[in-house]
């Protein structure tokens, strides 16, 4: 923040009528989001919170309080603790995935002699555009047993002998969702990682080079650190993306088979939404599992953001 | 460049060829499936040329599938929304950035806080919401929910974006007799244009894509569908329609790519500038 | 202005409808069967004829999401002039949440006496005795049949027209059409993927393998009644049913992707000759009709242990009537259509090989009969579906206890969990079993305790019924 203190007290007055009035116009500033995101998320967000402790069927009267009843309940199921596990191993797939790909992809991307630069970024980009619940249907055939593009490209290849039963089996279901989802989410962490990239001070690598530093030194030493705020970011984007992936599993695998690709998300729309095995829909308990899920979420997100200041302020 | 560069390049390009060519290689198979009719497609799914170049499934889904219809429902919804939260989160972005303010930072950390809080579980409170305003089953309404759930997130960036501005710019335009909202528009939007198209490509895709939140809202008026909704009507418990489903799909995606193409450069630069901050 | 012309635009949409409106009564219809989406469109293209004053919208819906939309407009207030019901919000609970009104007073006289007298069904189109809903069909509807590829079988070496009728002949045929096709045609297909879907399957085949045994129904999702005992879910037969896929899938018999693809996909690949035999419901049927004039193929009940019919239970009434939500001024209108429907709709459902009517009358016409599947179609219905008894016909407060009772689902879905087992290759479900049915029985106890609570006079002896017979109608 910059500040010009003067000692004179007419300009300290005359500072004063003008921070007042700046004050009036950026309320007027902040106000219009202000409402829409009162309205449209924290109210939605303060509402979750009070169905979770009632049961309710999502009409009706809101009449039957029951506390913490749901959070027990929710403990105590074991399908809920494999949707809570499931959601992070699906998490910690694709952002290993995605994250150094995106990286190496940025990389090769970067170079502003690379001909058709923009051609490829184009083309890693079009997953990222394409509807996730499309995605999902048509990923559905390509992972295929029976003549899957999937299995076929890789028999042609010889690298299997008998097609991969993909979505037939649990593991696999949740490695192929790991795949579809790191494919499709990758071009938007590549733009990522390139506007950092392309955020790096030039000095230092000419500096570098003067040094006679070799490329893989230069970027052990200049360019992975001077990244790692980029890839807490692109961290965090991903994280927060995995854990709330719908349409895509929803469409690919509707959470199957059985329940071994069945993530939170998809839990809490069993229980919301759809009248499973005929019953009424249970809002209120849905709601404690978005709730509590929400607030681990949070807590590890807020954990990563205070590690990674330690680790900048280390570094310096 | 020179032929010789080319040569240069030539082991880089040929490994970004070859990952790119699988990469899209799913939208190739799209594209060859969109032509072909659906006996074709699951007796022979793995022929990537179809016997002939039909394009009776393009047609089905403009016509049949009431797309122009859901198109525009689109363009309007996407359009409008996309306006809406640009403006909102640059007037939000520099009021933060240049005015200190009492609730200034209470308003920032929740505002940071609800990035990282999954949305509500339920559309619900949305839609009684909706219901009072009494524009269910409305255009606006559909905007308006649209645009209020938007991330904060492009507040925030602006901010940093409007942060990195020297301050000495708008001092010199208000010295000049310019207000604080003439400084704004005049001033400091111009320099703000890769956050602009950073948000412009961003909630056009969200929005264009968005599927439970049209659907719920326009349930009693199917004719103000939008084209991510009305693309199901291909998918149903009855004859899954799925090479009418791949032309849709594709339809769909050209103005979002064509947007991405345009607003490339922007989009790099803005992202880049919020990451420097 | 980028953003005035859609404002205009709307502006100009805004008035043009309320012009219409102030000319014409505009209705709304949520329809959620797509099997029926075409000839009630057709229907009511006449009905707009005859009448000009009124206009009907019908606004379809994917299966899955009806629920969600079905109970955001409740809590909304939005409901359409006409919706379909659905059980997970049964007609008695829409009745006591005020959100329905009768119809009963807005039909012309002697109306109801054209149909089947089980169609006004307690707790079901009718409450207190006064009419709530509108059937679209009748109740006793057909559930899962078995559909041949002719074409497949012959290739196979197998006669076109002896499809096999036990479990064994069964597994013997489709292992020997899965050797003959060489990996590109299997022995069945059907898409395994859909909870409900999954149950029938499990369930239905279940009820052969076993003398005395639970029937599912349709009005009792994720339950299988045995009425002599009461029991909410009797397990005979299922591990039996289990077993039997887990046979097919040992010998490849069964299409590789069954597990992971959707019933209108498993039709389309099947029907593409993928598969000699496929699972799937008796609406399907109007669709190969219509969709693949040239496909030679049948229809026969599923395969049963020793030969037996396999059953489907039912009740009275309609699992898919529609009714008119309390604050809708439009019901003399929506009546008109009801009744204009019940006329010009209704024979349509024959003729296009959807289902049977609820008017006895219609059933009867030969002339309406447009197919042979469809004829035998009806034959495999009366040999299989039969009506249950009705713990709600002894004694009229057990509609608290039914209404009750779908609230409460067990925390393991069957048929997601039969998808489970079926691809982890853990065939001994005993213990899932077990559990299922002790879960069924405290659900049983819990909704009768509160529905006493309620103040309903009921008792559990009410839901036995010693001499029943799983073949027989109980009416």
């Amino acid at each position: 923040m910059t500040s010009h203190a003067t000692g004179a007290p007419a300009t300290a007055r005359r500072r004063d009528a003008r921070n007042r009035g700046r004050r009036r116009w950026a309320y007027a500033f902040v106000l219009p989001q202000l409402v829409l995101v009162a309205a449209f998320t924290l109210y939605p967000i303060v509402m979750t919170h009070v169905y979770s402790l009632y049961e309710w069927p999502g009409f009706g009267p809101l009449d039957r309080f029951v506390g913490l009843r749901n959070f027990a309940r929710l403990i105590g199921d074991e399908l809920f603790w494999n949707a809570f596990q499931k959601s992070f191993v699906f998490m910690a797939g694709t952002v290993a995935l995605q994250l150094p790909l995106a990286l190496f992809i940025a990389i090769l991307l970067n170079s502003e002699r690379l001909y058709g630069r923009n051609v490829y970024r184009t083309l890693f980009f079009i997953p990222v555009v394409t509807t996730s619940a499309v995605i999902g249907i048509v990923m559905r055939s390509i992972f295929a047993s029976h003549d899957g593009l999937v299995n076929n490209g890789l028999l042609l290849l010889g690298l299997i002998d008998r097609p991969i039963r993909w979505l037939s089996q649990g593991d696999t279901a949740m490695l192929a969702l790991v795949l579809v989802a790191s494919w499709k989410w990758l071009g938007i962490k590549m733009i990522m990682w390139l506007a950092g990239l392309q955020s790096l001070p030039v000095e230092l690598y000419d500096a570098a080079k003067v040094d006679g530093a070799n490329y893989w030194q230069t970027f052990r030493h200049i360019t992975v650190p001077l990244l790692v705020p980029v890839g807490v970011v692109v961290l965090l984007f991903s994280m927060v993306d995995a854990l709330t992936a719908f349409d895509l599993i929803f469409t690919m695998t509707e959470g199957g088979p059985g329940f071994a690709t069945e993530f939170m998300e998809l839990y809490i729309y069993r229980y919301a939404f759809t009248s499973f095995a005929g019953g009424l829909p249970q809002l209120g308990y849905a709601s404690a599992a978005g709730v509590f899920f929400g607030i681990t979420v949070f807590l590890i997100s807020l954990a990563l953001s205070l590690l990674a200041r330690r680790v900048s302020r280390l570094r310096r | 460049m020179t032929p010789r560069g080319l040569l240069r390049q030539l082991p880089l390009q040929a490994i970004l060829a070859i990952t790119a060519l699988i990469w899209v290689f799913p939208f190739i198979w799209m594209v060859s499936s969109s032509f072909k009719t659906n006996r074709e497609f699951l007796s022979a799914g793995l022929d990537l040329i179809p016997q002939q170049l039909r394009t009776e499934n393009y047609v089905r889904a403009w016509e049949v599938a009431n797309f122009s219809q859901y198109f525009q429902n689109s363009v309007i919804v996407t359009i409008t929304t996309v306006t809406i939260v640009v403006v909102i989160s640059a007037l939000t972005g520099y009021a933060l950035a240049r005015v200190e303010f009492p609730g200034k930072r209470p308003l920032i950390v929740v505002y940071a806080a609800t990035l990282f809080i999954p949305k509500g579980y339920t559309i619900i409170p949305v839609y009684q919401l909706i219901r009072e305003l009494g524009l269910l089953n409305t255009l606006p309404g559909l905007i308006l929910a649209e645009a209020g759930a938007a991330p904060v997130l492009f507040a925030l960036l602006f901010m940093a974006h409007f942060s990195g501005i020297p301050q000495e710019l708008d001092e010199a335009a208000e010295l000049d007799g310019a207000s604080f909202g003439q400084t704004f528009v005049h001033v400091m939007l111009p320099l703000a244009k890769p956050m602009i198209a950073t948000t412009i490509v961003l909630q056009f895709m969200w929005t264009w894509n968005s599927f439970f939140t049209p659907l719920v809202l326009t349930l009693n008026n199917p004719d103000l569908r939008t084209l991510t909704v009305g693309m199901y009507a291909f998918v149903g418990e009855y004859n899954t329609d799925w090479t009418g489903l791949t032309a849709a799909a594709l339809i769909s995606i050209v103005p979002v790519l064509v947007l991405f193409l345009a607003l490339q450069r922007f989009f790099i630069a803005g992202l880049t500038g919020s990451v420097k901050s | 202005m980028p953003r005035a012309r859609p404002t205009l635009l709307l502006l100009a949409l805004l008035s043009l409808t309320w012009h219409a409106l102030a000319q014409t009564t505009q209705l709304t219809m949520w329809v959620r069967t797509p099997e029926t989406v075409e000839l009630l469109g057709q229907s009511v293209e006449r009905f707009h004829e005859a009448n000009p004053d009124v206009r009907v919208r019908i606004v379809p819906f994917a299966a899955d999401a009806y629920p969600g939309a079905l109970q955001a407009a409740i809590s909304g207030g939005d409901l359409p002039d006409m919706f379909q019901v659905h059980n997970s919000v049964p007609v008695p609970r829409l009745v006591s949440l005020g959100l329905i009104q009768p119809l009963e007073p807005h039909f012309s006289e002697g109306f109801r006496d054209r149909f089947d007298p089980a169609t006004w069904w307690e707790g079901s189109t009718t409450v207190g005795g006064e009419i709530y809903a509108w059937p679209d069909r009748s109740f006793r509807r057909a559930s899962l049949f078995m559909y041949y590829n002719r074409h497949v079988m012959r290739e196979a070496g197998l006669d076109p027209d002896d499809p096999p009728v036990t479990w064994d002949a069964f597994a013997e045929q489709a292992t020997q059409v899965t050797e003959a096709g060489r990996g590109r045609v299997y022995g069945l297909h059907l898409g395994f993927t859909s909870g409900w879907f999954n149950e029938r399957v499990i369930m239905q085949l279940a009820t052969t393998a076993a003398p005395a045994h639970g029937v599912p129904a349709e009005h009792l999702p994720g339950r299988m009644v045995n009425w002599t005992t009461g029991e909410l879910f009797d397990p005979a037969g299922i591990q039996e049913a289990v077993d039997f896929f887990a046979g097919l899938m040992e010998t490849e018999a069964v299409h590789p992707d069954f597990l992971n693809t959707g019933r209108s996909q498993a039709t389309a690949q099947w029907a593409a000759g993928q598969a000699a035999f496929l699972f799937d419901g008796s609406w399907r049927l109007q669709e190969l009709l219509r969709t693949e004039p040239d496909l030679d193929f049948g229809i026969t009940m599923l395969p049963s242990l020793r030969g037996g019919p396999v059953l489907w239970g039912v009740e009275g009434g309609s699992q898919n009537a529609f009714a008119v939500p309390e604050r809708s001024p439009n019901v003399e209108a929506a009546t008109r259509l009801f009744e204009w429907l019940s006329d010009d709709y209704y024979p349509l459902l024959i003729e296009g090989a959807v289902d049977l009517t609820p008017i006895p009358a219609l059933n009867a016409d030969d002339s309406l009969y447009t197919s042979e599947a469809f004829r035998e179609l009806v034959r495999l219905t009366e040999l299989g579906t039969v009506v249950l008894p009705s713990p709600v016909m002894e004694n009229a407060e057990q509609l608290e206890t039914i209404v009750r009772l779908a609230g409460k689902t067990g925390t393991r879905p069957f048929g997601e969990s039969m998808q489970g087992f079926l691809a982890e290759g853990r065939f001994d479900v005993s213990d899932f079993l077990a559990g299922y049915g002790t879960q069924q029985r405290e659900f049983l106890a819990e909704a009768l305790e509160e529905a006493q609570a309620e103040g309903a006079a009921v008792s559990e002896g009410e839901w036995i019924f010693p001499d029943w017979e799983p073949t027989r109608n109980h009416y």
